[in-house]
């Protein structure tokens, strides 16, 4: 099992130094949508991930034999349907509090959702504070969000592909205090609309804060067409998750998954 | 607060599979200590007796028993006396009881212990009055246990404590028979003194009142009317006396007390004394005259003068010494004026005088009551009716004596009738007082006769007596604890607090488990449910976790049973004592 995810990836870096001058920039770049092949990104570097850093952080969704790659698969239909019906692409995966799961949850699902059939998907960490989700490929990129919103990194050079067709990855590099005022600031609002308007067909999935213990969280939300609850079950207070329902209210909640049921 | 309510089994099991640890922990820690108590109390032996209450040998309705109370009461008051502190320390100083206790409990506490240890059992029977034909309840005997962690201890003192039962009983009934015989004889001898105190008051009484009693009211008046004719016929007598008197006063008033007509046997009138003595004093003045004095006749005549002188009385010589006085001192003083006092005439004279005088004198002292009638009646009527007068008169003044005697006795006689009334009522009133005092002292005399039989009764326990039909044996089994019971209860309890606990728990946390509470409060079933995902080295560790603690609960067997069987006793001896603690066969 391992062998053959190494030789995949071994492939695709061979691919993807086959093909280096397949870059392309998203205006000449029509609808990806009606594509059967896989995009090529000529300007995202490809940094593959680790299949034991998946095994270690329990990443499952693209073990086709796994019961919870299943349900996720189900989830992906779910969140899919939700999503093109109303014609949204952006998807803020947050939860109450800390430690229920919603990272994991938003690795699993951006990766369930790029095995499947001719979706792109962007996976962006905006917990600044606590960025995993780097940690959970086994990647280590150089340059993150929080340089672009420094200033000192242009977003293409933020993003890296983990090696994995259709993922493209948005991560954190380090760990930034002061989370709460970047992810409301103005920039923040630029880049969510650039990162919506450069992929029409593309899906984009924030690793957003926990909503009740970072203040900010609830600021990004008008940037997203819809969001997802994560509970993890016998962790999450009543009144946390009726307080978090309340503030989601405004902001499309699709639905919530019960995270590491018994 | 949980968040929702349980509603379906499934959630039942659900909150047990939460709550699994805790319950677990909760129900096996509350069993061991269910399997410690019941493997370590100490075992407890009991040893007891049973003693017959009897009905008395001697029929009730031949001797009936002062001692009225009813068994139970009495069992209860016996039990009180028994159970003192100071007989129950003479216990546990006798047969060396609580040793340990001793040592840190003051006296007071260990004493209270072992009334713990002591039971008092009544066996009672349907029983049919024979007098009511009621169906009472009695009690026909009881039994009397001691506790013990030694069975010999538990016989002996149990053995101590029906001897004491015992004991008391009979003391009990001997003292309140004693007790109630005391009494009746004080009472009898308080009613015999007062008896002897009414006696002598009514004694007293008696000789107060002595004629004025009620039963001598017949014979008074019986003298009474004796005494008032004997009044009359005085009366009469009397009345009588003075007629006769007042009559024979006419007739004497009729009568001369001098009369002449009297004459002697020889025809000559018959003269006083008086009379002839003047008559022969003339005669002898003038025979005198004419004759010498020697002349015979004259002598007879002085002779004659003489004894008539001496049968009149001196009342003649008084009248004659005055006149002889007065014609002494007449002449005297004729004499003195003639021949001067020194004349031999005059002296003698005056020596006349005064033997004159001095014989007056003289006369005057021994009868002046003859001088004072000049002279006695002669006449013999007169006398004899001056005599009649003078007994009418001896029988006014006897009469008048006896009346007056017989008055104040019916005055007297008067007055003890009249008082009868007064002191009958008095006197009744004693005799009644005396008389039911008597009665009273009769009854309680025949009372402690009776109560006298009835100590007797008791004294040689022929009374209800206690016989100990089931002496104390030495138990082979302990009483207590029963160990399976303990066992069966702690594990129920324990399972009980188990799930207790952990329904608690439950209750009390609201956190969001399961899908069906999150639809419940988010309002919407969640988009899919993940279960909890393990990687291997997760899967690993929870493995080694049950290794270890399997490994470590089996050592901790071990090493109990070594430690058992090395430092306190060989595993067998111990397997065996358990199997006899819990009564296993095998």
């Amino acid at each position: 099992m391992e062998q053959l995810e190494k030789a995949v990836a071994k492939a695709r870096a061979q691919r993807r130094i086959a093909q280096p001058g397949e870059r392309r920039s998203p205006g000449e770049n029509g609808t990806v949508f009606a594509r059967a092949t896989p995009p090529v990104y000529r300007e995202t570097p490809v940094m593959p991930f680790r299949p034991a850093a998946f095994e270690a952080n329990k990443v499952v969704a693209n073990r086709p034999d796994h019961p919870v790659a299943d349900i996720y698969r189900s989830l992906r239909a779910r969140v899919q349907q939700r999503l093109l019906r109303d014609n949204r692409r952006s998807l803020g995966i947050t939860s109450p509090g800390e430690g229920e799961g919603k990272s994991w949850t938003a690795v699993n699902l951006a990766l369930s959702l790029a095995l499947g059939e001719n979706q792109t998907v962007l996976l962006a960490d905006l917990d600044l504070r606590e960025p995993v989700v780097a940690r959970y490929f086994g990647i280590e990129p150089k340059l993150g969000i929080n340089d672009y919103l420094q200033g000192r990194a242009t977003l293409p050079e933020c993003m890296v592909n983990p090696g994995i067709d259709r993922l493209v990855l948005l991560p954190a590099v380090g760990s930034l205090g002061n989370s709460a005022e970047l992810l409301s600031s103005p920039q923040m609002s630029s880049l969510a609309r650039e990162l919506k308007q450069r992929y029409a067909d593309r899906i984009i999935i924030y690793d957003l804060p926990p909503l009740l213990t970072v203040g900010d969280t609830i600021g990004f939300l008008p940037n997203v067409d819809a969001t997802l609850l994560v509970l993890r079950d016998g962790k999450t207070h009543a009144g946390e998750l009726r307080r978090a329902v309340e503030l989601l209210a405004g902001h499309e909640l699709i639905g919530t998954v019960l995270n590491a049921v018994h | 607060m949980a968040v929702m309510e349980l509603e379906r089994p499934t959630d039942y099991l659900a909150a047990f599979g939460r709550r699994k640890w805790l319950v677990l922990l909760v129900t096996l820690s509350l069993a061991s200590l269910a399997l410690l108590v019941a493997t370590f109390w100490p075992p407890i032996y009991r040893s007891s007796a049973t003693i017959l209450i009897e009905e008395p040998d001697v029929p009730s309705d031949l001797v009936r028993s002062t001692v009225s109370t009813f068994a139970d009461e009495r069992l209860q008051m016996i039990e009180q006396r028994v159970m003192t502190t100071q007989n129950l320390i003479g216990i546990i100083d006798k047969f060396g009881l609580y040793e340990s206790e001793r040592k840190t409990e003051p006296m007071a506490v260990v004493v209270e212990d072992m009334r713990d240890m002591i039971d008092l059992g009544v066996v009672s029977a349907d029983v049919n009055d024979p007098r009511s034909g009621r169906t009472t309840r009695a009690t026909i005997a009881f039994t009397v246990s001691f506790d013990s962690n030694a069975p010999r201890t538990a016989q002996q003192v149990a053995n101590e404590l029906v001897t004491l039962y015992l004991s008391e009983n009979l003391r009990t009934r001997q003292e309140q028979a004693a007790g109630t015989t005391g009494f009746l004889h004080e009472e009898s001898s308080r009613l015999a003194g007062r008896i002897e105190e009414l006696e002598t008051q009514l004694a007293a009484f008696k000789a107060k009142y002595a004629g004025s009693l009620p039963e001598q009211l017949t014979i008074n008046t019986q003298i009474l009317d004796r005494t008032q004719s004997d009044m009359l016929e005085i009366r009469r007598q009397l009345q009588a006396a003075q007629e006769r008197q007042i009559f024979l006063q006419a007739q004497l008033a009729q009568v001369d007390p001098y009369s002449t007509t009297s004459v002697t046997f020889d025809g000559k009138p018959l003269l006083s004394a008086a009379d002839r003595l003047r008559a022969l004093e003339m005669q002898f003045l003038s025979i005198s005259a004419t004759y010498g004095p020697n002349h015979p006749d004259v002598k007879k005549l002085k002779r004659e003068i003489d004894g008539l002188k001496g049968a009149a009385g001196g009342g003649s010589d008084a009248v004659a010494l005055q006149e002889r006085r007065q014609a002494i001192s007449t002449e005297l003083a004729q004499m003195q004026e003639e021949h001067g006092a020194e004349h031999p005439d005059v002296k003698r004279l005056q020596r006349e005088l005064s033997n004159v005088e001095a014989a007056i004198a003289e006369g005057a002292n021994s009868a002046s009551v003859a001088a004072a009638s000049p002279e006695r009646p002669n006449n013999p009527a007169y006398i004899q009716l001056q005599a009649q007068v003078n007994a009418a008169e001896a029988d006014i003044a006897a009469l008048k004596g006896q009346s007056i005697v017989v008055e104040a006795k019916l005055t007297a006689i008067e007055q003890r009738v009249m008082q009868t009334p007064e002191v009958e009522r008095a006197y009744l009133e004693m005799k009644r007082d005396y008389d039911q005092t008597v009665q009273k002292y009769q009854e309680v005399r025949q009372k402690e006769g009776e109560a006298r039989l009835a100590e007797n009764l008791e004294a040689e326990s022929k009374g209800e007596k206690f016989s100990v039909i089931e002496p104390p044996a030495l138990p082979e089994e302990p009483v207590r604890p029963n160990r399976k019971l303990i066992l069966l209860v702690g594990f129920a309890l324990a399972m009980a607090a188990g799930v207790g606990s952990g329904a608690l728990a439950d209750s009390i946390d609201d956190r969001v488990y399961g899908q069906r509470q999150l639809a419940g409060l988010s309002g919407q079933p969640p988009l899919v449910v993940i279960p909890r995902v393990r990687n291997a080295g997760e899967r690993n560790r929870v493995w080694a976790l049950w290794i270890l603690g399997v490994l470590a609960v089996v050592a901790g067997i071990v090493a109990a049973l070594a430690y058992v069987h090395f430092m306190v006793m060989p595993l067998d001896v111990a397997f065996a004592m358990l199997a006899e603690r819990f009564k296993l066969r095998f």
